[in-house]
């Protein structure tokens, strides 16, 4: 019988020995020393910083590492990447297989995402080089569509010119060239507008991203997200493609003359041959970029922007949609709205009330007594002038609300020589936000700071010690 | 006398400790298989002088031989074997107290003498009853009472059987009874092992009937030597008080 | 002033040069024989086996501790997941090596420091000598090896402890499940991270050993300074493993760059 002096030495020993063991284990278990692995390439032409030893994953499964990476020999070549992988996860990586370089998670590192392919093709052999997908960075995408769609605004306008000098050139059809350039007018400045829009909140977006950290892990990661940019940016091309080919088959028909215009008119029919191939392009190419002026909409107010933008207290303040406004577009947890609610006879020209408001001298001291009290909070806080009307029907209202926030916000603007970025006009026709003097309508203006709770705290502090 | 004779032979040793001069030129020799007894006064120097013995101290000039061989001189695994053959009892015991009175004698039997378990046992058994402790095996140092304590650490310093066996003062704390049966031991040891003993003690009887050569040391000098009758009509005055006097341990 | 301070600074340089010099001739005095590997092993539970209840419950409240702090700053980057992960790096690459070799530090070296320097002023360790054992072998160089080879499992044990305390912090918010958290806790490891930052725990062992071995032996002056060598092997064993670390922190990572 051994002592217990000798089995407590022997216990511990092996304990230590095991978990040793253990963790060496579960550490080569992630490193695969213990499996049976495969190795196929993938090529890329930027990194991103991937680096050796870095994670490989196959449809989201830990699957191996990055064993090598070999550097291209010259800028017109790529990276070429060994990923070691998994036998087990070999059925997974078929030759339509797409690898992609990723983040993982906010603040980790990057790793090698490889998606699952399909039935349809076979499994990847080992050693082959399988697709990739580069590494995207979402101002690079953004900025491409956004330059596409300016150049397609160009085109448009091209066109335009070269319509119009090719209608000039008969000037015995002037009434169908009248009735052309009303039809095809419309869709120009629809295009022109749509594209302006684009290029807007492309350059949000944009410069939102530069001015922050470029590529956020979270955006970068969301392959929706990426996908629509993608998509929006194929779009842009698409239209650009299509433009392009309308302006030259333009340009055509202008040096082809009269006869190629009268072609154009066909009083008796639609409209028909190269005339009708434009108008038709130009038809599409209109529909194409409202599509992709709600998609850049739709992305500029995706959670994510919204949030990103709101965190940084930067917001395109003229570009809050009413809808987007009342559902709290400005409200932080940390942020606290602070509003002053002024009646219309108060402010308002009798008059002058529906059409043109403009500010009585009462009202201006009204607005100026109100504004009084926030000044302390300004600058940085954002001011928002509501404007609420209850006659008429709802278009009444919501023009009437604007004009009058805009007068008012305007005169803020001039009188106390406000930062106008941080001061906005917000129509919002009847219906009040929160609980007014009058219940939940309100016929007038609202003043409405939002403040930082922190500021507030402090200002109040200063407010008693000065007393 | 040869020195191929002498078990232990102190040539001009002087031992100083800082400014003070302990050992001054002392110079001895013990007979092998004899008795000698080391007498002095406290503090002169009879425990340094056995340190010097086993090697635990070293002279700062002349030379300590044991068995002919120049203890200071020795590498180290000379004087490990030269010191298997010796036994030391310190005057205080210093028994290992982390380990039971059975092992404190065990310990130098198990690392030196290449025997089987049992008779590790028997061994121990036998030299605990030499010194009257056989039923104490099991306890600890801490538990055991001043003379009990010296006895083990005689028990220890026999154990390998030495052939030089050193003792600071075995019968101090003693009845005279016990220090009777102590006295009687290590002549028995003498006369029938034929073991050489070097004894420090203050017990002028004890030293009377175990030792055939008795020295005195004062002022860092060996101020007498001899048999005990030769010290008695000594002329030094030191010299016969001590052998006047008669209690001590 | 400038001369005391001189002097001060000489004497440590000294001290140092003499517990580098022992610890030396221990490494080299390891190898010979007698091997005294039953006394190494006797040292190895004193300090090993026996230390593992205080390692343990150390190792789980700071792994609560830890956990709590981990969440408290990943959460803000949404990153809960990596929680287990951010922990087991903490305590595999750092705190759990550093925190054991300041435990045993504390434990052993004291211990060791005391117990050597009761056997000096009894005559113990001349009691040895006389006995021809070799007492450096015996009792330093066993202690200092039992150090060494106790310390990284210690480490072992606690960084195991730590995770378990994690997970417990981490389940009673989260409820998640022990294999999982488990999973993710090595899911960032590498080799790199926990080899060396475990074997320089050797080192740590090393100098716990050397220190309070070497003023075990050298103390004199009786119990007082009994006390006295216990307290310094504590205090200089603690200095020199933090400052020792540094080197090997910067060594480790020149060698293995992350
Ligand atoms: N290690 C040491 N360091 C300094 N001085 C020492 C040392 N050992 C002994 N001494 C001194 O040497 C002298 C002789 O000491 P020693 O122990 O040999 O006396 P002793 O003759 O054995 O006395 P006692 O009969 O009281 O035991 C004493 O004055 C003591 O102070
Ligand atoms: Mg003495």
């Amino acid at each position: 019988m051994p002592s217990a002096r000798a089995i407590g030495t022997g216990a511990f020993i092996l304990i230590g020995l095991l978990l040793f063991a253990v963790a060496l284990f579960m550490i080569g278990e992630r490193r695969m020393l213990f499996a049976k692995k495969f190795e196929v390439y993938a090529e890329f032409s930027r990194l991103s910083g991937l680096q050796q030893g870095a994670p490989v994953r196959v449809a989201g499964m830990m699957a191996g590492e990055v064993k090598d990476i070999q550097v291209p020999p010259g800028p017109d070549s790529k990276f070429r990447v060994r990923l070691q992988i998994r036998d087990d996860l070999h059925p997974l990586v078929r030759t339509d297989s797409v690898a992609t370089i990723q983040t993982e998670g906010l603040v980790g590192g990057m790793f090698v995402q490889v998606g699952a392919g399909t039935n349809q093709a076979p499994p990847a052999p080992a050693e082959s080089i399988i697709g990739s997908r580069e590494p995207y960075s979402f101002a690079d995408l953004l900025q491409q569509a956004s330059e596409t769609v300016t150049k397609i605004s160009e085109a448009v306008t091209d066109l335009k010119e070269g319509m119009d000098t090719a209608l000039g050139q008969v000037s015995d059809t002037v009434q169908d060239a009248d009735r052309l350039i009303k039809d095809v007018g419309a869709d120009v400045k629809q295009i022109t507008a749509s594209g302006t829009k684009v290029a807007a909140d492309t350059q949000v977006i944009v410069e939102g991203l530069r001015a922050g950290r470029g590529t956020l892990g979270k955006l970068i990661n969301d392959d929706t997200l990426y996908l629509r940019a993608q998509h929006i940016a194929e779009q842009a091309e698409e239209i650009a493609k299509n433009v392009r080919e309308a302006t030259v088959e333009f340009k055509d028909l202008g040096r082809e003359g009269k006869e190629a215009i009268a072609t154009f008119r066909s009083e008796q029919g639609p409209i028909v041959g190269a005339a009708a191939d434009v108008r038709q392009t130009l038809k599409l190419a209109r529909e194409a970029l409202e599509n992709l002026a709600d998609n850049t909409e739709a992305l500029k107010r995706n959670w994510f922007f919204r949030g990103f933008f709101r965190d940084r207290g930067f917001y395109d303040l003229n570009r809050i949609s009413p809808a987007d406004y009342r559902q709290g577009a400005l409200e932080t947890k940390t942020r606290k709205a602070l509003r002053i609610w002024l009646a219309a006879d108060q402010l308002f020209e009798l008059s002058t009330r529906a059409a043109e408001p403009a500010l009585s001298p009462a009202g201006a001291a009204t607005v100026e007594s109100a504004m009084a009290g926030f000044l302390q909070y300004k600058p940085g806080a954002i001011l928002i002038v509501e404007g609420y009307a209850t006659s008429g029907f709802s278009n009444d209202q919501y023009l009437a609300s604007k004009r009058r926030a805009q007068v008012v916000r305007d005169y803020l603007v001039q009188k106390f020589d406000l930062e106008s970025r941080f001061v906005a006009a917000m129509p919002l026709s009847a219906e009040a936000m929160g609980r007014s003097p009058a219940g939940d309508r309100w016929d007038g203006i609202a003043l409405t700071l939002y403040v930082e709770k922190t500021a507030l705290r402090a200002a109040t502090a200063d407010g008693s010690k000065n007393r | 006398m040869p020195a191929e004779d002498c078990a232990v032979r102190f040539e001009k040793v002087t031992k100083r400790f800082g400014s003070q001069t302990v050992l001054d030129g002392v110079s001895f020799e013990v007979r092998q298989g004899s008795a000698f007894c080391l007498l002095g006064r406290s503090g002169t120097g009879k425990s340094v002088t056995l340190k010097h013995i086993i090697g635990l101290m070293k002279p700062d000039s002349g030379r300590v031989r044991v068995e002919g061989q120049d203890v200071s001189a020795l590498s180290r695994r000379d004087l490990s074997r030269l010191r298997t053959r010796m036994g030391f009892l310190f005057q205080n015991a210093a028994l290992f107290d982390s380990i039971s009175v059975g092992d404190n004698v065990a310990f130098p039997i198990r690392r030196h003498a290449k025997l089987a378990v049992s008779d590790v046992r028997d061994r121990v058994r036998q030299k605990l009853e030499e010194v009257g402790l056989e039923r104490e095996a099991g306890k600890m140092p801490s538990e055991l009472s001043g003379g009990m304590r010296k006895r083990v650490g005689l028990a220890r310093a026999m154990a390998l059987d030495p052939s030089i066996l050193l003792v600071d003062e075995p019968s101090a704390g003693l009845d005279p009874i016990t220090a009777g049966e102590i006295d009687s031991l290590l002549s028995q040891l003498k006369s029938n092992r034929g073991t050489t003993l070097i004894i420090v003690t203050h017990n002028i009887p004890s030293a009377r009937r175990l030792g055939d050569e008795l020295a005195v040391l004062h002022g860092g000098h060996l101020i007498a030597r001899g048999p005990a009758q030769e010290l008695e009509t000594s002329d030094h005055e030191v010299v016969r008080g001590f052998m006047r006097s008669e209690g001590g341990g | 002033m400038i001369e005391r301070v001189g002097l001060l600074v000489a004497a440590f340089l000294g001290w140092i040069g003499e517990v580098s010099v022992f610890g030396g001739r221990a490494l080299r005095e390891a190898w010979r024989r007698p091997l005294e590997l039953d006394e190494v092993a006797r040292q190895v539970f004193e300090i090993g086996w026996r230390s593992i209840p205080l390692i343990v419950a150390s190792g789980f409240a700071i792994g609560v501790v830890l956990s709590l702090h981990t969440r408290a700053s990943l959460e803000r980057f949404g990153a809960e997941a990596m929680i287990p992960a951010g922990l087991a790096i903490a305590l595999v690459r750092e705190t759990g090596p550093l925190t054991a070799g300041l435990l045993l530090s504390g434990r052993v070296g004291a211990g060791i420091g005391a117990e050597l320097g009761a056997m000096k002023v009894t005559e113990q360790i001349d009691a040895l000598e006389a006995t021809a054992v070799d007492s450096f072998k015996f009792l330093a160089v066993t202690r200092i090896l039992a150090c060494m080879i106790a310390l990284p499992l210690l480490t072992t044990v606690m960084d195991f402890s730590g995770i378990v305390g994690g997970y417990v912090a981490e389940t009673a918010v989260t409820g998640i499940s022990f294999w999982l958290y488990f999973d993710r806790a090595f899911s960032h490891l590498q080799f790199s991270d926990f080899i060396p930052a475990t074997l320089k725990t050797v080192v740590f062992g090393f100098i716990i050993g050397t220190v309070a071995s070497y003023l075990g032996f050298t103390t004199e002056r009786g119990t007082e300074g009994v006390g006295r060598a216990s307290t310094r092997s504590v205090v200089l064993a603690s200095i020199l493993i933090i400052a020792i670390n540094v080197v090997l922190v910067k060594l480790i990572f020149f060698f293995y760059p992350d």
